[in-house]
């Protein structure tokens, strides 16, 4: 009996998430459209159908793609290192991608080396602040406390470089850089997101296949071994696969910060299972969360566009205050 | 009748930050074997269980598991057979119970991709063995310290081990489920399970335990049937302890009752 309750609940969650996730789809594709104009729309060439296909429906599949990584990298972070506070933003991964993108827009790299110039220098930036956090906390015997706050002086750090840098720069280039760098999803070139819906996915596919291994590993490295995970190779592994994640999500989008500390935080809260379901649950719930925010930053100073990034800074902020201080 | 020798740990030290902490151990566990690891604070029993999982690892001397090197196994074959609870778990997730004792199977489960088999049925039994079939569904962050521990426990029973490596398992409890969980793990090893288990408490170890090792300053001090190590001598020496050791009169194993200083 007490096991059927738990998989409807879980279901019902389910549905939930994916009923919030259909409405900000079609708020972002249709504002102030109903569904049927969308639908028309997307049959006409001209007009509304253009702006449906050419910016609305490719930055809200940014938007799905962007939350839902950011969301799930939080959630295998925080299993990993046994801390509610780690996401790529405070273990320092964003920071060390935006140094790498600040790079290569400052050097040019995109003109020189086509399109993929930003994402990969985004990785290889991440990778560099990731490992520095791994190397730090190896002689630490991978103390979760110790990590999240090597990650926090590793983001400060790169964070400093990415703003020695722009003090480099004439201010004509510093304004889009800037505006990139505080989440900003309006930026997107079209051409990208047939690479960016694989390069997404497949990271994100690999993640979801480890949840058990994410499950043993919240239980520490000792008993992960106990139980037949190596722990060390298995910090690499996702240490990799959320590098690269966010690597990708800052070269989109700039630094959306809160998407993948909140999102899995309330759902652990209201899903109490293991990463398996919580996996899924934080890419719909983050993807939604993010079309939501793209939304509400596309509109509330309307016509003025907010960065996205300051809006989920915002919201997640006061969202996480209130659940830190209502916790028993 | 000579049994199997399971686990032989073979002249081996170990130190850490520049303290030896393990002299020169020899012990050998044989199969079916019920042994106790007694011994004060700081005696090194922790350590010795830990470097008997293959966890630390030693600078000096052997650990063979079925006639192999520790090192040589596995890591995935190592955790088939061997179930260590270490003396701290910390949870941070509010897993529900069942899913918590299910990553126990983990080594047992096939590595796939697509399919992820748990074995609930077998994790049905092993609560009810453990008889905490009642905290279905109950998140573990919500259980008392008691409670989460007869879950730990409960999760490296599912591992279903040949050897069970237990550290201090049942210090959180009150006395009706330190007896309790005891005999839980006496039946265990009477259907052939290979139990070692670090233990504070002299009684539960004299009354449990086919065999006592008694450490001391990172040796082996005695070793052997509960009757032979707990004497009051020995006792004394290692705890600096008064001490009246007396007969169970219903089991017949000896029994240890602590003096006061101020009664001297």
């Amino acid at each position: 009996m007490k096991e059927r309750y738990a998989i409807w609940r879980i279901r019902f969650i389910f549905i939930i998430l994916i009923l919030l996730l259909v409405c900000a789809v079609v708020l972002s594709i249709g504002y102030g459209k109903g569904i049927n104009e969308i639908i028309r729309g997307l049959t006409e060439k001209e007009g509304f159908g253009f702006v449906l296909r050419k910016i609305r429906i490719p930055r809200t599949i940014l938007a799905l793609l962007i939350g839902g990584s950011l969301s799930i990298c939080g959630a295998s972070l925080q299993s990993i290192l046994r801390n509610s506070l780690a996401e790529p933003y405070t273990l320092g991964i964003s920071a060390g991608a935006s140094l790498g993108i600040t790079i290569s827009v400052i050097l040019g790299l995109n003109n020189q080396l086509g399109v993929f110039a930003n994402p990969f220098m985004g990785f290889m930036g991440a990778m560099g602040s990731t490992s520095m956090v791994y190397i730090l906390s190896r002689k630490k015997l991978f103390d979760p406390g110790a990590m999240v706050l090597f990650g926090i002086v590793v983001s400060l750090v790169f964070s400093s470089l990415v703003f020695l840098l722009f003090s480099l720069l004439d201010p004509d280039r510093m304004h889009g850089v800037i505006l990139w760098l505080m989440g900003d999803l309006s930026s997107l070139e079209n051409e990208l997101i047939f690479f960016y819906i694989p390069a997404f996915l497949i990271p994100a596919f690999i993640l979801f296949c480890f949840s058990r291994e994410l499950d043993i590993l919240s239980l520490g490295h000792e008993k992960a071994q106990y139980l037949g995970v190596k722990s060390q190779r298995a910090y690499k592994v996702f240490f990799i696969l959320t590098s690269i994640l966010t690597g990708l999500c800052v070269s989109a989008a700039g630094i959306i910060g809160f998407v993948g500390l909140i999102v899995p935080h309330i759902l652990r809260m209201v899903l109490n299972t293991g990463n398996r379901y919580l996996l899924y649950a934080s890419y719909i719930g983050g993807a939604a969360f993010l079309v939501f925010s793209d939304v509400f930053s596309r509109y509330i100073l309307y016509p003025v566009e907010l960065p996205v990034g300051v809006v989920t800074g915002i919201i997640g902020g006061v969202i996480l205050l209130v659940l830190l201080i209502e916790r028993p | 009748m000579s049994r199997q020798i399971l686990l032989s740990i073979q002249n081996v030290s170990f130190s850490y930050a520049k303290k030896e902490i393990i002299h020169n151990i020899c012990l050998h566990i044989e199969e079916g074997e019920f042994v106790g690891i007694i011994g004060p604070n700081g005696s090194g029993k922790s350590t010795l269980l830990r470097i008997s999982t293959g966890f630390l690892r030693p600078y000096k001397g052997d650990i063979i598991f079925s006639g192999k090197d520790i090192r040589k196994y596995d890591i995935k074959t190592l955790a088939k057979n061997i179930a260590t609870l270490p003396q701290s778990m910390e949870v941070f997730f509010p897993h529900c119970v069942e899913d918590f004792i299910a990553m126990g199977r983990y080594p047992h489960l096939r590595h796939s991709l697509f399919k992820q088999d748990r074995d609930m049925g077998l994790v049905k039994d092993v609560m009810e063995t453990m008889d905490i079939a009642y905290m279905t569904g109950r998140r573990i962050t919500d259980l008392s310290e008691g409670e989460r521990q007869r879950v730990f426990l409960a999760q490296c029973i599912a591992q279903d081990p040949i050897l069970l490596l237990l550290d201090e398992p049942v210090s959180h409890f009150d006395i009706r489920y330190q007896i309790k969980t005891l005999e839980i793990l006496e039946n265990l090893n009477r259907d052939g399970m290979t139990i070692v288990i670090v233990l504070h408490d002299l009684n539960l170890a004299s009354e449990f335990c086919t065999r006592v090792v008694l450490m001391s300053e990172g040796k082996i001090f005695k070793e052997g049937p509960p009757n032979h190590v707990l004497t009051f001598q020995n006792i004394e020496e290692i705890y600096k302890t008064v001490v009246i050791v007396k007969e169970n009169p219903i089991s017949g194993k000896p029994y240890i009752i602590p003096i006061s200083q101020k009664y001297l």
